[in-house]
């Protein structure tokens, strides 16, 4: 029970996560509907939050929340490269394809092994990158739709057509990339049910991480190792992620009564973190030693 | 005596049709009519039903105004025949070529509708009913006769929720349509587009046919007065879209997507469910041999832990 929990992901990222996640489901819900309308049943479903034009509404309204939210992951982004503790493990490597290989013969050979995964395996990365291309188009052709008068200066009849259509296929894609592929990962997997935790406590347990990452738990318990015989690197009230330093280890046992895993030890308040990115957010975080899982380590 | 039961009969009749309360008039007539076996065989050897629907008859319009008001030449019994009012001639015109009860009928809406009558006839399908076409609508075709309700009755057939299915009774006829060679995806297009599918989601405000096509003064999209000339397009597209330009309104087609007509839709329509039916295949099917996997090893009693 009172096990090591790792801190992987900080407020803002939970927040982002969160945020990201209503964003999407108001949008998904709100706008399928339109797509499908002339499908039975559609429109009395409708007719349930207030109709087309409420729906409309809502949808405008998650809309801008989803281009908030781009922007804000941006500018995280922007505040760690600028704290030199950009983290690249999102980035996909050669190790991702030979990781996915490994999992298909894994999948269908009872003897074979189960490749380890460092922080982000490809299944994560897939996600987030196709997040990330999904978002792109969803804003773009959304913002056409949104204001197509304004948009057919720029991109003709025919870019409104095509906006539609792209809009419109583009969220069945989205939408049954997280209704199918994210909630089975994050929800119903035997080996997660009924939730990975992560989007709400940030942390992951040792026997998680064995178990999920196990290339970055190594990693983890080499550099704490390290810190351990060396003199103490500044004080790590970072939170950001990868940061179980000896001290967030030792402690979270401890912790005073903390909730046990998986609930996890929460993390010291970050005041500002979650904020937002031009919050006042950071300076409670990274010091130089941060110890984001990839940095400098092979 | 004769000339007398014959002249009670004339003034009961006359009472009935003219000077008599609506309703007595019309529940006179409907002591037959609403017989729903009432038929009668017509000269060419076909049946034609007089049955009137008393409830909905009651209902329209027109219900206040009784039969006569259309019917100026009934008498009880077989009725005398009815003899078409005087008209303007350019309205004659449209009506000269039909026959029959339809004739009759248009006729009497124009009497009392003149102003919908003109500019019916300066529409291209007033235009080609002078010139003797029958494909094209009459007044009752698309209002009906006996049932005739607002335009703000769900049941009416030029409510905008079912304008798009009356245009349609001829407009996604391909046996009609193909003779003038009209294209005969016009509805199932509007449908698609996001107009239609706002209507069927329940909004009010969504535009169907008539609301960029007009109503009784529907041109071709070739006459320079039609409301969707590309030229008169953007302001038609501007009385709900402000600002609306030359740009904006080319992105309103009626082009069905085929390769030949809408190639770039067309493309990017089949990678995307190309690209739908790949992505969606390979993760139920990574699912269910994950699930399977999973399902092995614990019945192994092996979970990786």
């Amino acid at each position: 029970m009172s096990e090591p929990v790792y801190q992987r992901w900080d407020v803002s990222q939970r927040r982002q996560h969160q945020f990201l996640m209503v964003c999407c489901f108001v949008l998904i819900f709100t706008g399928l509907p339109l797509r499908f309308a002339h499908q039975r049943g559609v429109a009395e479903a409708v007719g349930v939050i207030g109709g087309a034009t409420v729906a409309g509404v809502l949808h405008r309204i998650a809309a801008a929340g989803l281009i908030w939210s781009a922007i804000w992951h941006v500018l995280y982004l922007l505040r760690r490269r600028r704290r030199r503790n950009l983290s690249t493990s999102m980035v996909p490597r050669v190790k991702d394809l030979l990781d996915a290989r490994d999992t298909l013969v894994w999948l269908v050979r009872d003897e074979a092994p189960h490749p380890l995964y460092d922080r982000y395996n490809f299944i994560e990365k897939f996600e987030y990158w196709a997040m990330m291309w999904g978002t792109v188009i969803m804003i773009i052709t959304g913002l056409v739709l949104w204001f197509p008068v304004a948009a057919a200066r720029w991109v003709d009849g025919l870019g409104l057509q095509l906006a539609k259509v792209i809009h419109g296929y583009e969220a069945v894609l989205a939408a049954v990339s997280i209704l199918l592929w994210h909630m089975y990962h994050a929800h119903l997997r035997a080996d997660v049910f009924p939730m990975n935790w992560m989007w709400l406590t940030g942390s992951l347990t040792a026997t998680e991480m064995r178990h999920h990452h196990p290339l970055e738990l190594e990693r983890l318990e080499q550099a704490a190792a390290a810190a351990d015989e060396a003199p103490p690197t500044p004080a790590p009230e970072d939170t950001e992620h990868g940061s179980p330093s000896p001290q967030a280890e030792a402690d979270s046992p401890t912790g005073g009564g903390a909730a046990p895993a998986p609930g996890g030890v929460q993390p010291p308040p970050e005041p500002g973190l979650d904020a937002g990115p031009g919050g006042a957010g950071g300076q409670a975080g990274e010091p130089a030693g941060s110890t984001d899982s990839e940095g400098g380590h092979a | 005596m004769r000339g007398v039961v014959g002249l009670l009969l004339a003034a009961l009749c006359a009472g009935m049709a003219g000077a008599a309360g609506p309703l007595v008039d019309s529940n006179a007539c409907l002591v037959c009519h609403n017989n729903e076996h009432f038929v009668v065989r017509l000269a060419n050897g076909g049946l034609r039903s007089l049955f009137v629907d008393p409830e909905r008859f009651y209902k329209s319009v027109h219900a206040a105004r009784g039969c006569a008001a259309c019917h100026p030449g009934v008498a009880l019994g077989p009725h005398a025949e009815t003899k078409a009012v005087a008209l303007a001639p350019e309205l004659q015109a449209m009506l000269t070529p039909r026959s029959g009860p339809q004739r009759l009928a248009s006729a009497e809406c124009m009497r009392c509708h003149p102003d919908q009558a003109r500019r019916f006839a300066t529409s291209v399908h007033g235009q080609h009913a002078a010139a003797g076409n029958l494909d094209v609508p009459l007044c009752d075709d698309c209002h009906g006769h006996h049932y005739i309700d607002r335009r703000d009755d769900l049941e009416s057939s030029v409510n905008p929720e079912n304008v798009p299915g009356t245009c349609a009774k001829c407009h996604s006829n391909q046996l009609v349509m193909a003779r003038y060679d009209l294209n005969t995806s016009v509805v199932t297009t509007y449908e698609a587009s996001f107009h239609g599918e706002k209507r069927a989601l329940g909004s009010g405000r969504a535009a169907v046919c008539t609301s960029c096509h007009g109503v009784h003064d529907i041109r071709a999209p070739q006459d320079p007065l039609s409301s969707v000339n590309p030229d008169n397009a953007p302001a038609t597209c501007g009385s709900c879209h402000d600002g609306a330009d030359a740009a904006f309104a080319r992105s309103f087609r009626h082009q069905a997507t085929t390769p030949q007509r809408s190639p770039v839709i067309f493309w990017v329509a089949a990678i995307y469910k190309l690209l739908i039916a790949v992505t969606v295949g390979g993760m139920v099917l990574y699912m269910v041999l994950d699930a399977a996997k999973r399902q092995r090893q614990r019945r192994r009693g092996d979970v990786h832990e």
